[in-house]
């Protein structure tokens, strides 16, 4: 295969090679075709062979004039002669020489010679012919040969005489028929002229329809150019009105970034500030908490109530309640998660047994995995029933605990509820914790509800979580 | 600038005539004072007149080396001006040896001057193709002094040219090969014969074969073994010879061709490829000589130049327009940039500036 075609790579050319390839290996199987007429053949009508390199002298000098001397090119020279060698050599017949002649001078001339063909008799008759143009010699030789040859030439004159005849009668026969054949071609010339003359005007009128059908698109098409003209300009003119727009949103939302980052701000100090109150509020709180004389008692009582429904280091959540609360439930061998957003303030040390978040106790409750608390307390219901009705409470705690594990709800005063009332300008809702009723519990997925106020008569609910 | 253009023989349609002519009109064009010398030629002088430029310093000689010449070798040798060698390749003498011994002898002797003009150390060997210059190369001219420079040709004027109608009216129907070259045994038109033969026997059986080119008299052994293959074959009449043909005849040829088929064993370049390409006629071409760079993939090229593969080739052209298309199409784009007769002007202007 050639690196050249293989170089420029083109499949189509590739797969047609190999296709090529294919084709000529079961060329030679096909069945051999029987060779047809070529209008390729040799238009001279020489009846000589010229692939041969012998003759008889006879061959070449049976045709006359013209087709002779193409014959004698063909047979000797093994080509046709140009105009002017044809023209020479018919030169030279008109002055009388002879066609044995006429071939020896071919024969014999130098590209005769690099041919080389062979033409049985020719020689002496060439040598005679020669000889007969030697001055004086030839003339003595050319008579008695010709003498001699008088009854042949008489014969000869004879066969002439009537040959022309014929060809006379025969040229005359043959020109009436030319002149015919002339006449139908000029007649048939002249109907064709007519017909081009009509294809011409059906071409001009074709001519002019095409034009007109171009005129008609052109103006087509120039109404067309106006009109998405005309719509471009509207589009561009839409176009500044979406960028107007556009504009006025980046500068909305600008404003809007802003006053975002301004709340932001706001809400922070706001927050700080709150967190200050609150700090401040604390020690007062707490001093609250120290002056209540039945709150150790009362932590007691509930303490044992949960720890009588536990297991031994039972997971127990709790929040919004003070540390001596969170003591008081690691002290009966259970473990504690105390989550609350006052865990900073109220100080409760993390140990192995105690853990603290400090962020929101529903929060902090809400992060507990699925049934994964022993138990729940929350002792200020009131503070903790402000930021979530008792609903979401009693939810969110039934999906945290375990089955049958047990939670407290009391409305006792806990260090962060005192701090709201402290900090706070709204007036305090208490929880109605005497009015609810163990149905309202059921209902809620809670079983055995039961009250155990303190002795104090701080409310508070004991049940444990149903196992549905 | 002075330049002496000197080639032995002037002719008028030969590729080393043609390149000789077309380069002195070019260079003429760019304005530099072009003479012609000759031993024969129209328009070209004596060589003995090319002594008092060769003198100048300042003078620049380009000699076209085809075959061998001693009295151009001895021309080479006395120049004091600058040289350049255009060589358009010496074909080898075994290719002659079973036909010509005068040939052979000639051509013996123009490869053997190719070592002899390469030791005279000129300014530069201006090759028609990469394949000559491998011959300058194998001989030791460093690779800077060699530059490759297509053939000057006449391309633009054949596509001008008006056909000639005779040939077109007379090869109308049927498939029609076609040989251009002159009948030499490099040329391989015995290999083009059997594969016609074969194209008739199992393809086609009115298909001619156009063979444009002459037969040369000293070649008359091989001249008279091609009428006895011709007539083996019966390829008699199937086979129109055109002679002399000028170039509306040869356009005609050219136009009514299938396929141009070249299975010559050795060319330096190979201008009827490009012809073909620059007329639109698909080539089938053996894969020897320049012949490949010649044709830069815009053509059938085979290693071989099997019967059947040719033949079927050649089928295969006339049955498939998509793929004559494609050749087409780049036989046009390759001429167009390779052998544009203003390309290679502007080629030979900057090979000449750059002396």
């Amino acid at each position: 295969m050639s690196e050249h075609n293989t170089d420029k790579g083109d499949a189509r050319v590739e797969r047609a090679r190999a296709e090529i390839r294919a084709q000529a290996a079961t060329l030679r199987e096909r069945p051999l075709l029987e060779r047809a007429a070529s209008p390729a053949s040799q238009p001279s009508g020489s009846r000589v062979d010229p692939a041969r390199l012998a003759y008889r002298i006879g061959e070449l000098t049976d045709a006359h004039h013209q087709a002779f001397v193409d014959q004698a090119f063909q047979a000797l020279l093994k080509r046709a002669p140009s105009p002017a060698e044809s023209d020479a050599q018919l030169a030279l017949l008109a002055a009388g020489a002879t066609k044995a002649e006429v071939l020896g001078n071919l024969r014999w001339s130098p590209e005769g010679r690099a041919v080389g063909a062979r033409v049985a008799g020719l020689a002496p008759r060439y040598a005679m012919a020669k000889l007969r143009r030697v001055p004086l010699l030839g003339y003595l030789v050319d008579i008695p040969l010709n003498l001699a040859a008088l009854p042949a030439l008489a014969r000869h004159q004879r066969a002439s005489d009537a040959m022309v005849a014929a060809g006379t009668a025969q040229a005359a026969r043959n020109l009436a028929a030319q002149a015919e054949a002339t006449s139908r071609d000029l007649a048939l010339a002249r109907q064709r002229l007519d017909d081009l003359h009509a294809f011409a005007h059906e071409l001009n009128v074709a001519r002019d329809d095409l034009a007109r059908q171009f005129n008609e698109v052109d103006s087509q098409l120039r109404s067309r150019i106006h009109a998405l003209e005309d719509a471009n300009g509207a589009v561009a003119g839409r176009f500044d009105e979406f960028e107007f727009i556009r504009q006025r949103f980046y500068a909305i939302n600008h404003w809007m970034h802003h006053l975002t980052e301004s709340f932001a701000r706001i809400e922070g100090a706001a927050t700080q500030g709150d967190h200050e109150r609150r700090r401040e509020a604390w020690p007062v709180a707490q001093a609250c908490i120290e002056a209540d004389a039945a709150r150790s008692a009362r932590n007691a009582v509930w303490a044992d109530a949960l720890r009588a429904l536990s297991t031994p280091g039972a997971l127990l959540f709790t929040g919004a309640c003070g540390a001596d609360w969170v003591a008081s439930i690691a002290a009966q061998d259970l473990r504690v998660v105390f989550a609350d957003a006052d865990a900073p303030l109220a100080a409760i040390e993390r140990t192995d047994r105690i853990d603290v978040e400090a962020v929101d106790t529903f929060e902090g409750l809400r992060r507990s995995a699925d049934a994964g608390l022993d138990g729940a307390a929350f002792l200020a219901m009131s503070n903790l029933l402000r930021a979530r009705p008792l609903l979401d409470w009693l939810r969110e705690t039934r999906r945290a605990l375990k089955p049958g594990a047990p939670l407290l709800l009391a409305d006792a005063r806990e260090p962060g509820a005192i701090v709201d009332v402290l900090t706070k300008s709204q007036p305090r809702a208490a929880a109605d914790l005497p009015s609810w009723t163990p149905s309202l519990f059921a209902a809620a997925g809670f079983a055995d509800a039961q009250r155990i106020d303190a002795a104090d008569g701080t409310p508070a609910w004991l049940m444990q979580r149903g196992a549905a | 600038m002075r330049i002496a253009i000197f080639v032995a023989v002037l002719g008028e349609r030969d590729a080393v005539g043609t390149d000789a002519r077309e380069m002195a009109a070019a260079l003429s064009r760019c304005g530099h004072d072009v003479r012609v010398f000759a031993t024969s030629g129209r328009d070209a002088e004596p060589p003995e007149a090319l002594d008092e430029v060769i003198a100048d310093p300042q003078a620049v000689l380009i000699y076209h080396f085809a075959f061998g010449w001693p009295p151009g070798v001895d021309v080479l040798r006395r120049a004091r001006c600058r040289r350049i060698v255009r060589y358009h390749n010496v074909t080898p003498p075994e290719f002659f040896a079973p036909w010509s011994d005068e040939y052979e002898r000639s051509c013996r002797a123009g490869r053997d001057e190719i070592a002899t003009i390469a030791k005279l150390g000129c300014e530069l060997y201006l090759c028609d193709s990469p394949f000559n210059a491998e011959d300058f190369f194998a001989a030791g001219v460093p690779h800077e002094r060699v530059a490759v420079l297509a053939p000057f040709n006449r391309l633009d004027r054949l596509l001008e040219t008006p056909a000639a109608l005779p040939v077109l009216d007379e090869c109308s129907r049927g498939a029609t090969w076609l040989a251009v070259g002159r009948l030499a045994p490099n040329k391989a038109h015995l290999d083009l014969f059997d594969a016609f033969a074969c194209y008739l026997d199992r393809v086609e059986a009115d298909a001619r074969l156009l063979v444009v080119g002459s037969e040369d008299a000293r070649l008359e052994r091989y001249n008279a073994a091609l009428r006895e293959r011709i007539h083996a074959l019966r390829l008699e009449s199937h086979i129109r010879w055109l002679r002399d043909v000028d170039e509306g005849m040869l356009k005609a040829a050219y136009l009514v061709a299938d396929a141009l088929v070249s299975l010559s064993r050795h060319e330096g370049f190979c201008v009827p490829l490009a012809e073909a390409m620059a007329l639109g006629v698909p080539v089938v071409a053996l894969d020897a000589g320049a012949q490949a760079w010649t044709l830069g993939g815009a053509g059938l090229l085979w290693d071989s130049a099997d019967p059947a593969l040719v033949a079927a080739s050649v089928e295969r052209l006339r049955a498939d327009p998509a793929l004559r298309s494609e050749l087409r199409e780049r036989g046009f784009a390759r001429v167009a940039s390779e052998f544009a007769p203003q390309r290679l002007e502007r080629r030979l202007a900057d090979v000449i500036e750059a002396l």
